[in-house]
């Protein structure tokens, strides 16, 4: 270990070793149940819980020192929460950080999944606030854990086909569900639904943290993940008749920024290292 | 050129760096120790150490210090700080009824062995704002006074007295608490899974949020779960901390914690077995934290409704309600994280939005249209 | 206490579990791919790979359940002395249980979880004769065509060393998903991991 670069009087990644133990246990069964809920001792961190400390603690439990981490909120790296954390386990690990996809090991996520596609031994953690798809629906855990066990998912589709009774189309945008292996059903997190189609075997592993709920699940790699949807109004994601104002991307995730007080809109790729990439190799062609 | 508002690292260490000197406020004005919290902010050091879960009056006063004085923030600070600490051994249970007692009073009982005994305590004081505090420099009552107080052993020798509970548990009038030896859950090992253990369920309480659980507890005096309470027994004093380490196989005293224990006499009811006799609840913090003590007995129990044949009609005998909402670290962590930015989501409801407004005046326009 | 001798554990309890777990995180969630992982020394006929995953996975939270090949006090003590793992009295009870995979001749007594907790099920460390991506042509040793989530279409390993009943469990699947058990099979310096949702073939 590289003492030297670790903040005075922390173990390395903060969490002390029993409880990596008892996060990386959990995080074993969660593989080994594709999209299943499992609970765990989730500990305060020094950040807030709904501030991304249940994909806080899975990063501590996994990174070592050979790890380069990236960290991304609303699909960028500057905005100010993906700075705190990224600063966080700079100070704690000494560990390589990037703001580049393609280069790192370990990506820590709230709210987007990055544009680029992700490759095999990559890690994916997302910061998961309600990890029950269901509880929208049943507020009670006891309820919504027999309804896991059982298999018994009749009320989102009559949720998401209420939906389609009162908008004329499933009015979920983001967190919507999917369907993992074929069996359970699973919160992918507040990413927008455009990101849903990217977690569907892919060859990256994918880890989900959930703090105050205390709760990990995990997509493995090579592992289907289907959007929910119906015959008659299959599932789509988003899409704009506008293109990005700095790379000209007619495919990503578009951020909406207010330009003047009249309200004068322009749009600009949420993935700010996707669209840095594209404006450079512009630049060299 | 496009400035979505996207803080950096500089924006953040500004912000930590104004934080720090409002936490300091004017210069001119002596900077307060964490010693001078410890020993004049004692009921808030109290509060912190029972909510942040760590019997540590320094670190406490220094959460406190650090914190500004917002108690949520500082018990947010001391549990961070717990999670970083190995766990060495377990402690054997704490007996109160050996406690070294300041403070005892029983509303049930108009004399016990042991007598009634006030200790330090704000109840019948009259809450005028004392305008001599405002004065700088040593007070001179308040020096007097407690000079006098303990001049007088009979005020302020600790007492060792036996629990009033028992006397009429002896009498079978009241359900007995028994000790099965099962090991006792640990929430901050496992997550809580609902029904939860009795264990469980007042480690969540301890570490409860004071003003939730004060106002569960108010609700149910208000007929939200009604469970006629009294107060049997409040008290507060200086407890043994053992350890019985395996390697040495004989019990070594490591300390005194001071605990506040409330049991509350509950209102009786005819038992499986046939017998009819008062319920009780449970009430235990660090230092001296009595609200704390008594509202967490009122919800312990009107959260045994089950036990009991009580229909769970009222927030307070909602378990998983009350013990998911309790925790004050979790709770405003995630109210205050709506601050962070979530234009993503948001832009994935506003196309949905614009698209279904197109789409209604869309349908709109064409049943105009004369067919 | 017993006076057995201590067996080196991780030069770096901090760095090398991080590093081992990884690799068994790696080994779960791509079934069927061999990682290496080793600690220092062997503890007797302990493989240094086996000793590592203990010292990762094990503390004081997780009974331990040792087969007859494993139940000597110089393991036990060493074990217990670098994890603090309490032993399980009974299959029943075991998070994780340690023995040769040629030793095992049922699975039932061990926990498969239940419908709502799934995850309360027993981990199986099964040391192996060896591990191999080739089929072999040992005739010890199994050849399997594994499928499932971490696989991309399917993957073949060749295992020496495993019982029948471990093989039939393996093919047949008795514990209806999500329920089962979960299996790291270690060889002397590395590793493959089987979770329930493997399917596998016998070739």
């Amino acid at each position: 270990m590289n003492a030297a670069t670790i903040r005075d009087g922390y173990n390395f990644a903060y969490l002390d070793e029993q409880t990596k133990r008892m996060i990386r246990r959990a995080l074993l069964k969660a593989i080994a149940i594709p999209g299943y809920q499992v609970p765990f001792g989730g500990r305060e961190m020094p950040m807030p819980y709904g501030w991304g400390t249940g994909g806080i603690q899975l990063t501590a439990a996994v990174i070592g020192q050979d790890d380069v981490l990236k960290v991304i909120d609303q699909g960028a790296d500057d905005t100010t929460n993906a700075v705190s954390i990224r600063t966080f386990f700079k100070d704690l690990t000494g560990v390589k950080t990037t703001e580049k996809t393609r280069e790192a090991t370990l990506i820590q996520t709230r709210h987007r999944i990055p544009e680029v596609p992700l490759q095999a031994d990559q890690i994916l953690i997302y910061q998961v606030p309600i990890p029950e798809p269901l509880r929208f629906i049943e507020p009670s855990e006891v309820e919504t854990r027999k309804m896991h066990a059982l298999e018994d998912y009749g009320v989102m589709h009559v949720k998401l086909y209420e939906d389609i009774a009162r908008y004329g189309s499933i009015a979920t945008t983001y967190a919507y569900p999917v369907r993992v292996n074929g069996r359970y059903i699973m919160d992918p997190s507040p990413i927008p639904k455009f990101d849903n189609p990217k977690m569907d075997r892919i060859p990256a592993l994918q880890l989900f943290g959930a703090g105050r709920e205390k709760r990990i699940y995990a997509v493995p790699p090579y592992t289907e993940v289907l959007s929910l949807d119906f015959l008659d109004h299959p599932f789509e994601i988003q899409r704009w008749d506008e293109t990005c104002a700095i790379c000209g991307s007619d495919h990503s995730f578009l951020d909406e920024v207010i330009m003047d007080d009249q309200g004068t809109r322009s749009y600009i790729c949420s993935d700010t290292d996707y669209c840095s990439q594209r404006v450079q190799q512009e630049a060299v062609a | 050129m496009y400035v979505a508002v996207k803080g950096g690292e500089q924006a953040i260490s500004q912000a930590h760096k104004l934080l720090a000197k409002r936490r300091r406020g004017d210069t001119a004005v002596t900077e307060l120790s964490v010693e001078q919290i410890n020993e004049q902010l004692p009921l808030a050091v109290d509060r912190v150490m029972t909510e942040g879960s760590i019997y540590d009056r320094e670190l406490a006063a220094l959460a406190i210090k650090q914190s500004a004085g917002d108690l949520v923030e500082a018990i947010f600070l001391l549990r961070a700080y717990r999670t970083t600490l190995s766990r060495l051994y377990t402690t054997d249970p704490i007996d109160t009824g050996k406690m070294q007692v300041e403070r005892r009073i029983s509303a049930t009982f108009k004399d016990l062995p042991g007598g009634q005994v006030l200790g330090a305590t704000f109840d019948y004081t009259h809450r005028l704002l004392d305008f001599k505090l405002l004065a700088e420099g040593p007070i001179e009552t308040g020096q007097s006074a407690s000079e006098q107080t303990s001049d007088n052993p009979a005020d302020s020798d600790p007492l060792l007295m036996s629990r009033v509970l028992p006397m009429l548990e002896r009498e079978a009038l009241l359900v007995e608490e028994i000790d099965d030896g099962a090991p006792p859950a640990d929430i901050t090992q496992d997550a809580p899974s609902y029904p939860c253990d009795r264990s469980a369920r007042l480690q969540s309480l301890v570490r409860g949020d004071e003003g939730f659980l004060l106002a569960l507890g108010y609700s149910t005096q208000r007929g939200y779960g009604r469970n006629h309470p009294f107060a049997g027994e409040i008290r507060f004093g200086d407890v043994e901390l053992c350890l019985t380490p395996d390697e040495l196989g004989f019990t070594i005293e490591i300390g005194t914690l001071q605990v506040t224990e409330c049991e509350m006499i509950n209102g009786f009811s005819r038992l499986p077995e046939g017998e009819i006799k008062f319920t009780r609840g449970y009430g235990l913090a660090f230092g001296q934290s009595e609200r704390k003590c008594m509202a967490m007995a009122l919800v312990d129990r009107a959260l045994q409704a089950d036990s009991y044949d009580e229909e769970r009609t009222s927030p307070a005998q909602q378990e998983e309600f009350v013990l998911s909402h309790c925790d004050n670290v979790e709770a405003s962590g995630f109210v205050s994280h709506l601050k962070l930015p979530h234009y993503v989501d948001f832009q994935a409801e506003l196309e949905l939005l614009r698209r279904l407004q197109n789409k209604k005046s869309v349908v709109s326009t064409s049943q105009e249209k004369p067919a | 206490m017993q006076n057995t001798a201590i067996v080196a554990g991780f030069a770096d309890p901090v760095s090398d579990a991080q590093q081992t777990f990884r690799k068994v995180l790696k080994a779960m969630s791509e079934p069927g791919v061999i990682v290496e992982a080793a600690s220092p020394e062997a503890l007797e006929h302990l493989y240094p790979s086996t000793f590592a995953v203990c010292q990762t996975l094990l503390d004081q939270q997780t009974p331990l359940w040792l087969s007859k090949e494993f139940s000597n006090p110089k393991i036990q003590h060493n074990l217990h002395f670098h994890t603090g793992m309490p032993l399980a009295r009974q299959p029943l009870d075991a998070q994780f249980a340690l023995a040769y995979a040629g030793e095992i001749a049922t699975l039932d007594d061990f926990a498969k979880g239940t419908a709502e907790y799934p995850e309360r099920n027993c981990t199986m460390i099964l040391q192996v004769q060896a591990i191999s991506a080739s089929p072999s042509t040992d005739q010890n040793s199994t050849t399997l065509k594994l499928s499932g989530p971490g696989i991309k279409t399917e993957r073949q390993i060749a295992i020496a060393g495993l019982s029948q009943a471990v093989i039939r469990y393996l093919s047949d699947r008795p514990d209806t998903f999500p329920l089962g058990i979960d299996f790291i099979f270690t060889a002397a310096q590395s590793l493959v991991a089987i979770p329930r949702t493997t399917q596998l073939e016998v070739c």
